[in-house]
């Protein structure tokens, strides 16, 4: 769900790049407190396999596909704000190499699928977290709903930038927002089988390097529980 | 440490796997937001891509190019994200969190 140049209007596409350019601050700085040496291939590799994952459009419905988003993934794996700083890394390659997602709507991207997927879709892994008995399938099954969940919050994103800012004003916003919504539920099963996948594969040889696992032993930014 | 590269190669095995060979067999059906924007009919509002005419514009079609794409992909998203991370990236300052 990379938002074209068009769909959302030049002012509020700009005041979207301002607060992706600030937000993207924001994560170094929050990032730095905790991003040990040991921690640095690992955010790499999962913006490297974010942007793999991201290629395979798998069938959602007949005529629509969905792909991978990879917010949870990555926060789970690196913590929320380095999974944004990858978010952020994979939508700007992805813009400038690739001509997938606009440039203007750049900012608007990195807000929905960074800020409201990676960032938003790791609070929700780390209630679930908290409510859990804390073990290695505990972390698994929440990531996976976590995951599930952050795609229709991501979409739910977009339909409120459309709804104020959209340039296809004869067409009616609350559609727009529900079948979009409804959509992506069933695109959110997806991302919730593949990040569960994922972070199972790799809490189960290095849970001390899982951000989101009670087993990781470097610094958070925030208590895994409260 | 030589688990860890061992890990690490294997990590880079997956992603070449998956972007490379994986996604030749990805849908070509239009996303969810692609989806939606014709059935609302608000799809003709998207302008072409800045970059459209790229050589590497769309990850390519299919086969050879699409796997290049690929691989482009996954060393530019590694090596920037090693020097993004690896600018903000320090030393464990507290030993003891150490294990």
């Amino acid at each position: 769900m990379h938002i074209p140049d068009g769909f959302i209007g030049p002012g509020a596409s700009a005041v979207a790049g301002l607060g992706a350019a600030g937000a993207f601050g924001v994560a170094l700085r929050q990032a730095r407190t905790y991003l040990t040496d040991r921690l640095v291939p690992l955010a790499a590799l999962s913006a490297a396999f974010v942007f793999a994952a991201q290629m395979i459009n798998f069938p959602v419905l007949p005529g629509m596909s969905g792909h991978l988003i990879g917010g949870v993934l990555a926060a789970v794996l690196v913590g929320p704000s380095a999974g944004f700083l990858v978010l952020a890394i994979v939508l700007v390659v992805q813009s400038l190499v690739f001509a997938d997602g606009g440039l203007s709507a750049l900012g608007l991207n990195i807000l929905n699928l960074g800020g409201i997927a990676a960032v938003g879709g790791y609070w929700v892994h780390r209630i679930l977290i908290g409510i859990s008995r804390r073990t290695q399938r505990s972390v698994v099954v929440a990531a996976g709903i976590a995951a599930a969940l952050s795609v229709p919050m991501a979409a739910a994103g977009f339909a409120v930038e459309f709804a104020i800012a959209g340039t296809a004003t004869s067409v009616s916003a609350s559609s727009v927002a529900w079948t979009l919504i409804a959509t992506h539920v069933l695109i959110g099963i997806g991302e919730g089988i593949i990040t569960a996948a994922v972070i199972g594969a790799v809490v189960g040889s290095r849970p001390d390097l899982v951000y989101g696992a009670p087993t990781y032993t470097g610094d958070r930014t925030e208590d895994l529980v409260s | 440490m030589t688990k860890n590269i061992r890990l690490a190669v294997a990590a880079v095995a997956v992603i070449v796997l998956v972007g490379v060979v994986l996604s030749q067999f990805a849908s070509s059906e239009p996303d969810g937001l692609e989806f939606i924007a014709e059935r609302e009919g608000f799809a003709d509002n998207a302008d072409e891509h800045t970059l459209a005419d790229t050589p590497l514009a769309d990850y390519g079609e299919s086969g050879v190019s699409r796997a290049i794409a690929a691989g482009v992909g996954i060393v530019v998203t590694l090596g920037v994200g090693l020097v993004v991370f690896k600018t903000i990236g320090h030393k464990t300052t507290t030993p003891e969190s150490e294990s």
